[in-house]
């Protein structure tokens, strides 16, 4: 397990360097600069021109390159150009609020993904499986920022059950704790529905095949011939088998929650590192994007290595071989 | 004796297909009654046993009736549901796919238990050890954690005889419950087996297709054929005297080694499988395969057979030791001689049905294997192994079980090899088909000079092919002798392979006396005789150092001292 680790992490390690490479080069060579998108039109072209001396855009790709790695390496991650100030704090305050709604939604998402799929596996060929089958195929293909705003529309404008935005009210501050958790609560509610809804029916339809799958197995048939009740027989004979490559899933799914986060979070003014990498996209603010794509990319990466790791623990078969073998 | 199961004028068949499997069968069976169900192998045995269950899969279709204790099974209470456990259960064939490999042992034996005894969660896992020690598995208490990947065979089988029986049925239906297994485990499960059974006065559906056990678990025997049954004569006489086995060896004399050079000889080969210090799989063997002759490689599974002929056929690459073709050295050298030599070893598959393309027409394999097409060679090749010709049009998926193991031949023979390497190529196929493919064998042998290898766990195939016996335990050869005079194979291993065929058991009063506890799984480093700490004849030296392969008369080699000093074994020959 241990040499295995190691060998992963270097792997990572080597796609985050390769990847903020790529990032580096990209933003950089796109079309305007932060100058174009931030300052105002008044600036005259010799101020620009000075500007951009002082902030080293000047330079020579390479040589910026170089600079920003060796402050990287000492913690440095530079100020936001639009908003002066370090760019730690301000993807700091980010990084919270994201993984709150992400992770809140993928047990969302989990939860929803597996009682569709026992349902459709349990009622197989029957009314409650197409039903179900039908009612997730028609959120999965509905884009994530129009669920979004229908959600909204819906508890947030006709019923007022849930707050239209934010992470918390104005006067959160005020509240005693409890009711402040409520309140956090109550303003996670539509964006994670949003996030989870939209997906879950990928999921369930994976898991409904696998669940089919270890359904015809021989050992069904043997704990069936013993009397085990068709309930049992799909939740603690065959569910297991269909959740465990669902661990190998949840690293491919954790990218695709991020990226619908940054939807999500727009529609829902949650302050998380969605909303900020949009708004330092359009502005050019080149230390922040490379902060926000840092982080994520540290996530996904963080994900799929738990993924893999977690899946060697709950496969008894996979457990015990050496390393080496997959 | 009151009836428990009767099975009137079932009829079970598939749509789609013309004929029903089952045609109007009728089978009754009372309780306590033990009973052995023989067919061939798509005869729908099991189709029979899970109509009883009624588990039949959906796209099957059934008419008749089922009947339980007089009652018909579709309308008791609570419906067939409320049957299965209680009233009958089923022991599945194959030992691994038969246990969820997510769950532990404890926890699918004691599932059984506590649903159909009533017991709590303690009491049933109390119950489920003491179920484990019944059927002499070893250290039940931490075997109730022990996942079934880490079991043998025979230790599976065994945790699934377990989980039947915790619903305490009064009939058990055992479908092919052995088939899977070496004989020497098979005999100790069917031990465990009939005592249990005697112990509960459970009735018994014992489904094989193999005559030979009949009278070793059942009082009375049933046939199927043409979807019918057909009564047999009371099953515990019916086989005494077995029948000696039917030889195939031709009459055309052999070449005599000493006169040629060998096909194919292997000098202090190793194979391991996994890192230099792991227990290697074959461990330092020499062998030599003349042409025109056969060679019958015995063991139990795990022995290292299969690895050695893989290893023989440049399938496996050795850790050490020579592989040498005619003369040339085939196993680690790279280049053209290396590859032609190679190219002479041919081996032939236990699933010939998986060893063939798929997608691929039968001509089109033929062709492809020769590396060139001439005009005629497709169709002599199909004649050679008894084809017609018409067949190199077909896919393999529209040929039967015997006739790919013969396309599979044709295939080895069109390279023109020197040495077929025969991996249990008849173990899949039924009594009279494995016969006509181990005459084949033989004919082409003997008219193509080819030396061949035949690899199997059944004595009896290998005795009625070959010339020549080597038998095999943990990687090493331990004995070699002429197959004709197997009765004085001399090592105890040999003698126990020897006695646990079913044909030899029969005849023997006591055999289910003491069964052995099976033997876990995978293999354990050894210095001295691997079988040291199990043997009749083991004594100090025998822990110490691994006993050489001494010669004791022309070409009858033993590797077991305390067995050579004995006098010739003096039995009464039971085949």
């Amino acid at each position: 397990m241990i040499p295995w680790l190691a060998r992963r992490l270097l792997w990572s390690l080597l796609m985050l360097v390769l990847l903020m490479t790529m990032v580096f080069a990209i933003v950089r060579l796109a079309p305007g600069d932060p100058l174009d998108a931030g300052a105002a039109e008044s600036v005259d072209a010799r101020e620009r021109q000075l500007l951009r001396e002082r902030l080293g855009l000047d330079e020579p790709l390479a040589g910026q390159y170089v600079r920003w790695v060796s402050a990287c390496l000492r913690g440095d991650w530079g100020l936001s150009l639009r908003q002066q100030r370090p760019v730690a704090d301000v993807v700091g305050e980010a990084v919270g609020p994201t993984l709150l709604l992400t992770l809140t939604a993928y047990l969302l998402h989990l939860a929803l993904a597996v009682l569709a799929a026992v349902a459709m596996a349990a009622y197989r060929g029957r009314f409650i499986d197409h039903l179900v089958g039908g009612a997730g195929l028609v959120l999965l293909s509905l884009p994530g920022f129009w669920l979004g705003l229908m959600l909204l529309l819906l508890f947030a404008r006709q019923l007022g059950w849930f707050p239209a935005g934010g992470l918390q009210s104005v006067d959160a501050a005020l509240l005693p704790a409890g009711a402040r958790l409520l309140d956090l609560l109550r303003h996670l509610a539509l964006p994670a529905a949003t996030l989870a809804l939209g997906s879950y029916m990928g999921t369930a339809r994976y898991v409904r095949a696998a669940l089919d799958e270890a359904m015809g197995q021989e050992f069904i048939l043997a704990a069936r011939s013993r009397g085990v009740s068709e309930r049992r027989l799909l939740w603690r004979h065959a569910l297991p088998h269909a959740l465990l490559p669902l661990i190998t899933l949840a690293g491919l799914h954790l990218p695709q929650l991020l990226g619908g986060a940054v939807v999500v979070e727009v529609v829902f003014g949650w302050p998380g590192l969605g909303r900020v990498s949009v708004e330092a996209i359009g502005a050019r603010d080149y230390p922040v994007i490379m902060a926000t794509t840092f982080l994520s990319a540290v996530l996904v990466t963080a994900g799929s290595l738990l993924a893999d790791a977690g899946y060697r623990r709950a496969d008894p078969r996979v457990r015990l071989t050496g390393p080496g073998t997959p | 004796m009151n009836e428990l199961l009767r099975l009137s004028g079932l009829t079970v068949g598939f749509a789609g297909a013309a004929l029903p499997v089952l045609r109007g069968l009728d089978l009754e069976l009372a309780e306590g009654e033990a009973v052995a169900l023989v067919g061939a192998s798509g005869s729908g045995k099991t189709l029979l046993a899970r109509a009883a269950l009624g588990l039949l899969p959906p796209e099957a279709w059934q008419q008749g009736q089922v009947n339980w204790r007089g009652v018909e099974a579709r309308l008791a209470p609570g419906g067939w549901g409320a049957l299965r456990g209680r009233g009958l259960t089923w022991l599945p064939q194959e030992p691994l796919s038969g246990l969820n490999p997510l769950l532990t042992v404890g926890a699918q034996v004691s599932e059984a238990a506590r649903q159909h005894q009533g017991l709590g969660h303690q009491d049933a896992l109390r119950f489920t050890v003491d179920l484990l020690a019944e059927l002499q598995l070893p250290s039940p208490m931490e075997l109730l954690y022990a996942w079934p990947h880490e079991l043998s065979g025979g230790m599976r089988q065994r945790v699934l005889l377990a989980a039947a029986l915790a619903c305490g049925p009064e009939l058990l239906i055992a479908d092919e419950p052995t088939s899977n297994l070496d004989t020497t485990v098979q005999r100790d499960l069917l031990a465990v087996l009939d005592r249990a059974r005697r112990a509960r006065g459970m009735a018994l559906l014992f489904i094989t297709h193999d005559h030979d056990l009949v009278p070793l678990v059942a009082d009375r025997c049933v046939e199927i054929s043409d979807g019918r049954l057909v009564e047999r004569v009371s099953g515990r006489h019916a086989h005494e005297g077995a029948r000696a086995p039917h030889t195939v060896r031709g009459a055309a004399p052999r070449l005599v080694p000493g006169n040629a050079a060998p096909a194919l000889s292997a000098r202090a080969l190793v194979v391991r499988h996994g890192a230099a210090e792991s227990v290697p799989a074959v461990a330092g063997v020499d062998l030599d395969l003349w042409p025109g002759r056969s060679v019958g490689l015995v063991g139990e599974s795990a022995a290292g057979k299969s690895s050695l002929a893989r290893a023989l056929a440049g399938h496996l690459r050795p850790s050490s030791g020579v592989v040498s073709v005619g003369c040339v050295a085939a196993g680690s050298d790279r280049g053209a001689a290396a590859r032609a030599a190679r190219r002479r070893v041919q081996m032939l598959f236990q699933d010939a049905g998986a060893s063939l393309n798929p997608r691929q027409r039968v001509g089109d394999t033929l062709i492809e294997a020769a590396g060139a097409a001439h005009p005629g060679m497709v169709s002599r090749l199909l004649a050679e192994v008894g084809l017609d010709e018409a067949l190199a049009m077909r896919h393999p998926h529209a040929l039967s079980g015997g006739q790919r193991q013969r396309v599979a031949l044709a295939r080895c023979l069109a390279t023109d090899p020197a040495v077929l390497i025969a991996d249990e190529p008849t173990s899949a196929l039924d009594g009279g088909t494995r016969a006509r493919v181990l005459e084949l064998l033989t004919r082409v042998m003997v008219t193509r000079g080819l030396a061949v290898l035949l690899v199997t766990h059944d004595l009896d195939t290998a005795l009625s092919f070959c010339d020549e016996l080597l038998v095999m335990h943990s990687g090493l050869i331990i004995e070699r002798a002429p197959a004709a005079s197997f009765a004085l194979l001399r090592h105890p291993h040999s003698r126990r392979l020897l006695d646990c065929r079913p044909a030899a058991l029969a005849s023997t009063s006591g055999w289910r006396d003491a069964p052995a506890a099976p033997a876990p799984a995978g293999g354990r480093p050894f210095s001295g005789c691997p079988l040291a700490g199990a043997c009749p004849l083991q004594n100090a030296s025998c822990f110490k150092e691994l006993p050489p392969l001494a010669e004791l008369a022309p070409g009858r080699w033993l590797r077991c001292p305390p067995a050579s000093e004995l006098p010739p074994p003096q039995f009464i020959d039971t085949i």
